[in-house]
């Protein structure tokens, strides 16, 4: 406790410093007093002794004032002296300070509003107790990288057999139809079923209530309960206090709330980041909920759940593989035709969001990397400006040095200006970052899947800014650090052109603006090939029709549908449909294009030789009705299309798209051919027909193999209706459609009803055009500060050569002459800058197009257009200094010495 | 006069403190007197380390009267001071033998 003493002493003796100091002084004279006295008793006059005794006592005040700093805290006074300092410095200095505060700003803004976003897409953890504990357990298909997930008895096994964890939870992702009452009217909600254990394990945070106890879990069907989310509580429910306790209807069983989670706890955020959750229920109750569903808690090979543990104190992530690994060999030896194919592998929450949506890391990774250009060009500019400085700054420098100050001290007290520079450049980040982030929660994806781009300005953001601004300070702090460790007393403070040479002077602005330009042309590069690459997507034929349509789910096993009434049901949906007027005609898929998810099974392509290690491949498919391709205007390139003969009982048959039949019968014609799902007793399916590649999971994409199962062969509950209307605004008819459904069946659910316009804007353009946007303001500003930096180079070199110009201009060069002079020092170091730049783009350009195969190779205009533009701007920006220049009167410049 | 070696004007000073509570000169007085005059300590420094030691609870301070019927600021040890001029004391005892140790030593004995 003693340090706290310490604490609380060096803290009240700031209060009473006056006093103190009084005292000391005090003492100081009574030793004076006392030293005199004995020098005059040793045989001195009074004033000799008087005098003696002040020369061995030296300076007064200095001691006082080591003896407040020993009573204070080091540095501290030192600190708020330079702080105090600094700001003189700037207040002096408005415009120096405003450009590198706002360079600063917009540099730091930028990258927390892209941390934010980086943030709700990826990075934050989860929101449960000690989250950095938990690691997700999955299988992977040997020989491909696709996660499967875990059946329950699987789970259960390793739940049961592992020591490494404080608790193993099991939960998916799942479509309800919920009503607060048997008679209201249901609505469609996701949510999770999990493992009894997952509040408990997870340490969620309640409302009200509680979670799901162990006995939950152990008859099939026996307990009907429930946890709300918040959010469904408060919109659903009214927030009503009184919850806990009541029935509401799920898929029309009634179900008992038991609990309402926090308003933190939105999920676990899979398969993205996005997803939330709105209910919970036990794992045991699918049977219940689902009745017309194979009972997947008893089905070994049904690898549907994601699982997580909570790693035990002390134990490794490699540990907890280790002890897993064993168990996992002995599953796959009891249970071969589930388990042969797969090996365990155990990923922390990063890695399992990364291997969950790449495209999101790819996105997160690239826009982290651009935006940081933008603050190394800000830092740059900062560093300009306090060369600039450097002027001003080295003969007081030097006369600090001439009046003693140590060199450390020196440093400390730059530091400090360089951390009040970083401190304001970061407050004003905070308010450009908050802008940014209004702009991100804009952005809105057409579903009813409550996803939600949770970009805030957190504590997280906050202390991401402040990181950023202290390496900035960093960065940018160098440049004085250097200049006060190379300043020379003497020559600094006889020469009236202190410091280095002049020649050596700009050396170092000169590197800093190429720089800057290399940099900013990369931005530039970056963004217009993601802008070309965007524009194109804008431009793309899907390969299928995106007006003229309108799109409505539903899932008819949440009411419990068999596969008769399935079958039955959306054949007389089709029906009346078509007979509503201002429909041209209905179909149904399993898949809608550029969803971005949908069926993908382990496929055999008859005479296929894969690779050692593979036995199939993963391929996406979908299931449709004879109608899909007409409706949708997808091109039929061989064969036939599916038939209502194609159903139960008919020969089982697929259509391949011409991707599929490139890659697996090259040169060979697919019809006929035959492929089966990679597992034990499944049947072949003979390929009818084949259709153009078009578009699948998003419109970046480059040709991917696919195929298609009639509907009614796949036994399929979840489906879309797309209906192609007469007129191109489907908007209209989303109404009718809607009845038609409520008409056959007023307890099933429907979701995203949408004309399938506005699906396609949102999903194939919305988040392109976000991007764009975004690298495009980070392409401005990168440019905007090289500009700046530019202009601030020029200008300066300008100022400092006016005597120099003046005597040219009196020995006969023109206004022209010294005009081209100027420019071409602007015009010197943008050229450079590009031919750095280039370099670096060609690769950066590289990088940004490897994702994105499918728009085809960006252009050259990008090439050939940046340089144009920087060449353009760096010539208006040298232009006013040079206007300047040649205005230059050299009587008076000449004058001026 | 000898040079002091840093660190060791603390354990003079809380060892001259230790014989009697004594104002900042009456210790500057002391110090000469029991090192045999041997050891000068710069005025400057002996009041800075006197508040730097006072703050960390070491020395304890109160005005009272100087022999010539002076207020002056007495200084004593606190228990902790004690305790740690013990400790000091100690470790400079097994510095100052291995050193001298080590400066013995022949050519014989390696």
């Amino acid at each position: 406790m003693r340090w706290l003493a310490w604490l609380t002493s060096g803290i009240l003796n700031r209060f009473r410093r006056s006093r103190l100091d009084r005292e000391t002084r005090d003492e100081l004279a009574f030793h004076l007093a006392s030293r005199a006295r004995d020098l005059a008793a040793g045989g001195l006059s009074e004033d000799a002794a008087e005098r003696q005794a002040r020369i061995e006592m030296g300076s007064v005040e200095t001691s006082v004032e080591r003896v407040r700093e020993a009573r204070g805290f080091p540095y501290a006074d030192e600190f708020l002296q330079d702080l105090r300092h600094g700001c003189r410095l700037l207040a002096k200095n408005p415009g120096f300070a405003a450009v590198a505060v706002l360079s600063l700003g917009l540099g730091i803004g930028a990258n927390s509003a892209v941390f934010s976003l980086a943030d709700a897409l990826l990075l934050r953890p989860l929101p449960v107790r000690a989250p950095g504990d938990i690691v997700s357990i999955s299988t992977t298909d040997t020989g491909q990288d696709f996660g499967a997930r875990l059946s329950y008895p699987n789970y259960r096994d390793l739940r049961d057999r592992s020591r490494s964890f404080d608790g193993l939870i099991a939960q998916k992702l799942s479509a309800f139809s919920v009503a607060p009452s048997a008679g209201a009217a249901a609505q469609m909600k996701f949510g999770l079923v999990v493992s009894a254990n997952f509040f408990s394990v997870l340490g969620i945070p309640m409302a009200l209530g509680r979670g799901f106890i162990q006995e939950e879990e152990r008859v099939s069907g026996r307990d009907a309960v429930v946890v709300l989310s918040h959010d469904l509580w408060q919109t659903s429910m009214g927030g009503d206090a009184g919850i806990i306790g009541s029935e509401i209807r799920i898929n029309g069983v009634p179900f008992t709330v038991v609990g309402v989670t926090a308003p933190t706890f939105t999920g676990m955020g899979l398969p993205t980041a996005l997803v939330r959750s709105t209910l919970y229920v036990p794992l045991a109750m699918e049977t219940r909920l689902y009745p017309s569903r194979r009972d997947a808690n008893d089905d070994r090979a049904a690898g549907v759940l994601a699982v997580h543990g909570r790693l035990k104190a002390g134990v490794s992530r490699a540990a907890a593989l280790a002890e897993l690994s064993p168990i996992w060999s002995s599953l796959a030896q009891q249970y071969p035709d589930a388990n042969r194919r797969l090996t365990i592998k155990l990923r922390s929450t990063l890695e399992e969001r990364t291997f969950e949506s790449p495209p999101i890391a790819v996105l997160v990774a690239v826009l982290l990397a651009l935006v940081s250009i933008v603050l190394l060009i800000a830092c740059a500019n900062v560093a300009n400006l306090l060369l600039g400085r450097a002027r001003a700054r080295s003969r007081e420098i030097a006369v600090r040095l001439a009046l003693g100050i140590s060199r450390s001290r020196l440093l400390r007290q730059l530091l400090t200006e360089s951390l009040l520079l970083a401190a304001l450049g970061c407050a004003a980040g905070l308010l450009f970052a908050y802008g940014g982030i209004l702009f991100l929660q804009r952005f809105q994806i057409a579903t009813d899947l409550p996803m939600v781009i949770g970009t805030r300005l957190d504590g997280r953001v906050l202390g991401f800014s402040v990181i950023a601004a202290a390496l900035s300070a960093v960065c940018f702090g160098l440049v004085p650090a250097w200049q006060s460790l190379k300043t020379r007393v003497v020559l600094s403070l006889k020469s009236a052109e202190p410091g280095a040479t002049p020649r050596r002077r700009t050396a170092g602005r000169n590197v800093l603006v190429i720089a800057q330009v290399a940099l900013s042309m990369t931005l530039l590069v970056a963004a217009g090939v993601l802008v070309d690459a965007f524009r194109k997507a804008l431009l793309l034929d899907p390969g299928f029709r995106t007006t003229h349509l309108l799109r409505m789910s539903t899932d008819t096993s949440l009411a419990g549908y068999s596969p008769e009434q399935t079958r039955l049901f959306y054949r007389r949906l089709i029906e009346r449909t078509e007979g509503l007027p201002g429909v041209v005609s209905a179909t149904l898929t399993s898949g809608v294009p550029l969803e971005g998810w949908g069926w993908a099974w382990p496929m055999i392509p008859e005479g296929y030789r894969f690779a050692d290690d593979e036995r199939s491949n993963i391929i996406w498919c979908a299931a449709v009705d004879e109608h899909f391709f007409s409706t949708m205007k997808m091109t039929l390139t061989r064969g036939r299309a599916f038939t209502a003969r194609d159903r139960v009982g008919g020969p089982r048959v697929a259509i391949v798209n011409e991707a599929f039949a490139a890659r697996y019968w090259p040169g060979q014609n697919p019809i006929g051919k035959r492929i089966r799902v990679d597992a034990t007793g499944s049947a072949w399916l003979e390929v009818v027909g084949t259709t153009a590649t078009a578009k699948y999971l998003f419109i970046g994409e480059g040709p991917r193999p696919f195929f298609y199962l009639p509907v009614e062969q796949s036994g399929g509950s979840d489906l879309t209706l797309l209906v192609e209307t007469a007129s191109a605004d489907a908007g209209p008819m989303v109404a009718p459609v809607r009845q038609v459904f409520r008409d056959l069946d007023a307890n099933l659910p429907v979701y995203d009803a949408v004309p399938f316009a506005t699906f396609y804007r949102q999903r194939a353009m919305s988040l392109p055009l976000t991007i764009t946007q975004m690298v495009g303001a980070m392409g401005l500003l990168g440019l905007t500060l090289a500009i700046v930096g530019l202009y601030g180079l020029v200008a300066y070199s300008v100022a400092r050569r006016t005597k120099e110009i003046g005597i040219r201009m009196a020995i006969g060069a023109g206004r022209r002459e010294v005009l081209a002079m100027v420019l071409r020092q602007g015009l010197t170091l943008a050229l450079a800058g590009i031919a750095c730049g280039s370099l670096a783009s060609v690769g950066v350009a590289r990088l940004l197009t490897a994702g994105l195969t499918g728009l085809g190779r960006p252009s050259l205009f990008t090439y050939a257009v940046v340089p144009a533009i920087l060449v353009g701007l760096t010539l208006v920006a040298s232009y006013v200094p040079a206007r300047r220049a040649s205005r230059v009167d050299p009587l008076l410049a000449l004058r001026d010495e | 006069m000898a040079q002091l070696l840093p660190g060791t004007l603390d354990l003079l000073i809380l060892k001259a403190v230790s014989l009697a509570p004594a104002h900042g000169y009456g210790i500057l007085l002391r110090i000469a007197q029991i090192s045999g005059g041997a050891l000068a300590i710069e005025q400057g420094a002996l009041y800075p380390a006197l508040a730097r030691l006072e703050r960390q609870g070491l020395l304890d301070a109160k005005w009272g009267t100087s022999d010539n019927n002076r207020a002056a600021r007495f200084y004593r040890l606190t228990p902790a001071g004690k305790r740690r001029l013990r400790e000091e004391t100690d470790g400079w005892r097994e510095l100052v033998e291995a050193m001298t140790a080590a400066l013995a030593a022949t050519p014989e004995e390696v």
